[in-house]
């Protein structure tokens, strides 16, 4: 396995109390595969990203759990250390390419600057690679020298993704990376993470918002809730059958997937504040299959078929 | 808009701001209760003297026509003529003086800037620690002390106590440089006078001290509220996730960025350090435009008051201009 | 209006941390400043104009801080001195609110070309040099306490009139604004009760911080010999006719007067600075 995480919790700890942004997640991602996590805005997608570089700004912590890559346990390790995995083995992409860049730099010397910080090798090598990957990502050449300001959205992205690559990294986080794009532009971004996928054998973490997409690109799922990873199927078996409740909704809120019941709806209510969450099962406020014991009781994970479920549905 | 645009542009700009402040000074000199020739000659001056100085200095003729005498001989370069000690043009008396000015203002300007720089990226890297509180209070009493105070102290510790450093003057007689800048530190170096230098630089040195402590609480504040804004920003965090080393990533990235607003701000500040500048010349009898205006108003030499005032007006416009052409140039979203 | 509760004050003190101790340290010595100028009499042994005894005598029990450089005690001539240095500031402030205050309010509510203009001059004036200003003026219109704040005010109307105009700016956008005026307010009342009520605490702070900087102006001039005639106490001044004394290690005619600019300031600045993130503002100066 590439990726083994357990047990993870991120709080923060903000003056109004402790948020339990990311709490009780385990899974594992092996190399060329795609992991789509899903979820609604505050749903700890993010931060579950951050944690995973360790990365969580302050007030934020990882509290529990580990996160193990190529079976190094990352929450153990030292800055120094954490430096040279940050880039090398995990690359990171951040949903809006606005501002993901450093706005007073030529964007050629930004991937440079990220080849030079961990490999030995000479300014003209670095620029040579820097070069071929900016052709790689489909952005000419001539364009080394550009400031951010001077590129399209859909060209820092890929710039933000070349720069990503420039170190062969094993897994890729990229964070909504084409939220703030238009969705030719999401497209093209999307072949090319399948491409990183099926030649590099490139993991990649995607995660979003938008389920439609992450069912196109993603080989699993996992859907996350309130801080909690409620399923993570096979894209294919989620579309065909999903387990969990707020599953379902969440395809129901898709138009075009062949579920039984075809209408499109979203779903009632809105997600909890974590600072204080509802007890028990906290989807039970919006859910439609609500038990008694989802008001009190917190559902354990159970593993279906090689898939995982945290709902009362699938017992004790 | 393309960067020739706005240089164009910012030039126009400066046209304004120069005629504004010039009738500001044409109204503080001329329109002001108080007569200046009664100021210069006395209250008990024969009628007949007051009147001959008066047309003189073109002072019996109505206001709109001394106003447009006043600009027609400053866009000849004409700022009068002293009224005193051979009636030299007062442009000549300010030459004279403006270069150990500019010079005392770098050195200030340079230290406040080192030392508002150190002292606002620790309290900016750990915002709500007790460095930052200590900052915070660093800025605001070091803002406080009034430099005829400071000077004085720093010129008896260092200079009577210790006898490490000149406790006033720009240069010891007969060491001065051949005149190139005026600026004797520049003009050592061109000249290749070691012995000139070291002598300047000592000098220079507790002026600038004084000075550029007293200011650099305003960079402190700058530093910090501008740094702490810039960590906070994506482009930060996605240098943290390429593994660039913290010290990378304050000093290429942040203090770089963080230093382009504070960049902007630097024409107000340059307004501070002349008028700093004007209480550390006379602290430490240094001859620059401070010591001279003062000494003039002292002798109620009119003209050659009105001539600095006008002067120090020209030099806040062009720093201003240089300011926004230089932030220009640095600023890639502005020159592209 | 709430009544002031002493308690609940002093609590809130404690949670603002750092801003509530700057702002009660600062408000104690602008308090001390203050009483000293209003009970001078009685504070003062001495008469500060009269020579009572040797020149530049040191401390001692009959002169707690010494004499001057003509035989004047230093410790009365300080505490006298406040008085001069307080009116004049006052006085200073109050011409420049009374200007830039209504300036900055019309500028910003009317807009348009006369809103530019006023600006531009604005803008013109705050870039130049303060002291320098203030000299200018000061030595057209000679000593004197009158001529030296309006020396000082003529510098600090654009201050207040930046802050103002920028705060009606914002204001005048906002929701209750549009309200009034669909209500069929008119222009002065919208200005009296919606915008004046909620540019005052901003004048506050300003005002402050603005003080701060006015002392160390008046000190300035003051030690120029630009401020008030001769005999009149006051701080810089007399900081400037110890100096030829001090390099020889008299130091007591500098050092107090001097020590009482650089608190005056620090209390107004600590003032400002306190109030101004206690009450959540973003920073002004």
């Amino acid at each position: 396995m590439l990726l083994e995480i357990e047990d993870l919790h991120v709080y923060y700890f903000t003056k109004r109390g402790v948020v339990r942004a990311v709490e009780g997640v385990s899974f594992e991602l092996d190399r060329a595969e795609i992991l789509g996590i899903v979820g609604e805005s505050g749903s700890g997608k993010s931060t579950l990203g951050l944690a995973i570089m360790n990365l969580v700004p302050s007030p934020g912590k990882i509290v529990r759990g580990s996160i193990r890559l190529d079976g190094k346990d990352l929450t153990k390790m030292s800055e120094k250390e954490l430096r040279d995995i940050r880039g090398k083995e995990i690359a990171m992409v951040f949903q809006d390419p606005m501002t993901s860049l450093d706005p007073l730099m030529r964007i050629g010397d930004q991937i440079v600057e990220t080849i030079l910080a961990h490999e030995d090798v000479s300014k003209e090598e670095a620029k040579r690679r820097a070069l071929e990957l900016l052709e790689e990502v489909g952005i000419s050449r001539d364009r080394f020298n550009d400031y951010p300001h001077q590129l399209s959205g859909g060209m820092r992205q890929r710039v933000m993704i070349a720069m990503a690559i420039s170190l062969n990294p094993k897994l890729i986080i990229a964070d909504e990376p084409t939220t703030a794009l238009d969705v030719i532009v999401q497209d093209q971004i999307m072949e090319l993470f399948s491409k990183l996928r099926d030649e590099f054998g490139v993991a990649v973490i995607l995660i979003s918002h938008d389920l439609a997409l992450e069912l196109e690109v993603s080989d699993k799922i996992g859907v996350m809730y309130a801080g909690w990873l409620m399923e993570l199927s096979k894209s294919e078996e989620l579309a065909k059958k999903p387990l969990n409740p707020y599953a379902r909704e969440l395809l129901k809120a898709i138009p075009n997937v062949e579920l039984e019941e075809q209408e499109l709806v979203s779903i009632p209510g809105s997600p909890p504040d974590l600072h204080d969450p509802p007890k028990g099962c906290r989807f039970h406020p919006r859910c439609p299959d609500a038990m008694p014991i989802c008001f009190k009781e917190e559902p354990p994970t159970k593993s279906i078929d090689g898939r995982l479920v945290k709902c009362w549905l699938y017992g004790g | 808009m393309s960067l020739r645009a706005y240089v164009i542009t910012r030039i126009l700009m400066t046209i304004p701001m120069i005629l504004i402040l010039l009738t500001l000074v044409f109204l503080v000199m001329r329109v002001l209760p108080g007569n200046p020739v009664i100021a210069i000659v006395g209250m008990k001056a024969s009628p007949e003297y007051i009147k001959k100085l008066e047309h003189q200095l073109g002072l019996d003729k109505p206001l709109w026509q001394q106003y447009l005498d006043y600009l027609g001989n400053l866009l000849r370069g004409d700022l009068g003529r002293s009224m005193i000690w051979g009636k030299r043009p007062v442009i000549q008396e300010i030459m004279d003086h403006f270069p150990a000015t500019l010079e005392l203002t770098i050195g200030g300007f340079l230290v406040s800037v080192l030392l508002g720089l150190a002292t606002g990226m620790l309290a900016g890297i750990r915002s709500g620690g007790k460095v930052d509180a200590s900052m915070r209070i660093y800025s605001i009493v070091v803002y406080s002390l009034f430099i005829p105070l400071l000077g004085m102290m720093l010129q008896l510790v260092f200079g009577v106590w210790l006898h490490m450093l000149p406790v006033g003057g720009r240069i010891d007689p007969g060491m001065e440089p051949p005149s190139i800048t005026g600026l004797y530190v520049l003009d050592s170096i061109i000249s290749l006078k070691m012995n000139s230098l070291l002598n300047s630089l000592a000098h220079l040195a507790l002026p600038s001290l004084t000075l550029g402590l007293v200011l650099s609480g305003i960079y402190t504040r700058l530093v910090r509220s501008s740094l702490m804004e810039v960590l906070g920003q994506d482009f930060i965090r996605a240098c943290k996730a390429r593994g660039l080393p913290g010290r990378a990533i304050l000093f290429k990235h942040a203090l770089k960025n963080a230093l382009i607003p504070i960049l902007t701000m630097m024409g107000l500040q340059f307004a501070l350090l002349l008028a700093g500048a004007v209480l550390t010349e006379t602290t430490f009898s240094w001859p620059g435009m401070g010591t001279f205006l003062v000494e003039r108003i002292t002798y109620r030499d009119f003209t050659t008051i009105q001539g600095a005032i006008v002067f120090y007006a020209l030099f806040v416009a062009l720093v201003s201009l240089i300011v926004d052409l230089v932030y220009a140039y640095v600023d890639p979203r502005i020159r592209y | 209006m709430r009544t002031f509760n002493l308690s609940r004050f002093l609590s809130s003190v404690r949670d603002a941390g750092l801003d509530g101790y700057m702002m009660v340290v600062g408000l104690i010595i602008v308090l001390a400043v203050l009483v000293m100028a209003v009970f001078a009499e009685f504070i003062a042994p001495y008469d500060p104009v009269k020579t009572v005894g040797m020149p530049v005598t040191p401390p001692s029990p009959e002169f707690p801080w010494g004499t001057d450089t003509i035989g004047r005690d230093v410790f009365s001539r300080v505490v006298y001195g406040s008085r001069t240095i307080m009116v004049v500031i006052l006085m200073s402030t109050a011409l420049s609110m009374a200007v830039g205050i209504p300036l900055g309010l019309i500028s910003g509510y009317v807009g348009g070309p006369l809103d530019r203009v006023f600006s531009l001059v604005m803008d013109s004036i705050y870039a130049f040099p303060g002291l320098i200003l203030a000299i200018a003026v000061a030595a057209m219109l000679g000593p004197g306490i009158y001529n030296t704040s309006i020396s000082l005010a003529v510098v600090y109307i654009p201050t207040y009139f930046r802050m103002v105009r920028g705060q009606v700016l914002s204001l005048r956008e906002q929701l209750f604004v549009e309200a009034a005026r669909a209500l069929g307010a008119t222009d002065w009342r919208i200005l009296r009760k919606y915008i004046f009520p909620n540019v005052f605490f901003i004048i506050a702070v300003v005002f402050s911080l603005n003080v701060a900087d006015a002392i160390l102006t008046e000190a300035g001039l003051s030690f120029l010999g630009l401020s008030v005639p001769a005999p009149t106490p006051d701080w810089g001044f007399d900081l400037k006719n110890g100096q030829r004394y001090f390099l020889s290690g008299k130091w007591w005619p500098v050092v107090f007067p001097g020590t009482m600019i650089i608190l005056l300031a620090l209390g107004f600045g600590l003032l400002g600075e306190g109030l101004n993130r206690m009450l959540g503002q973003k920073e002004v100066r």
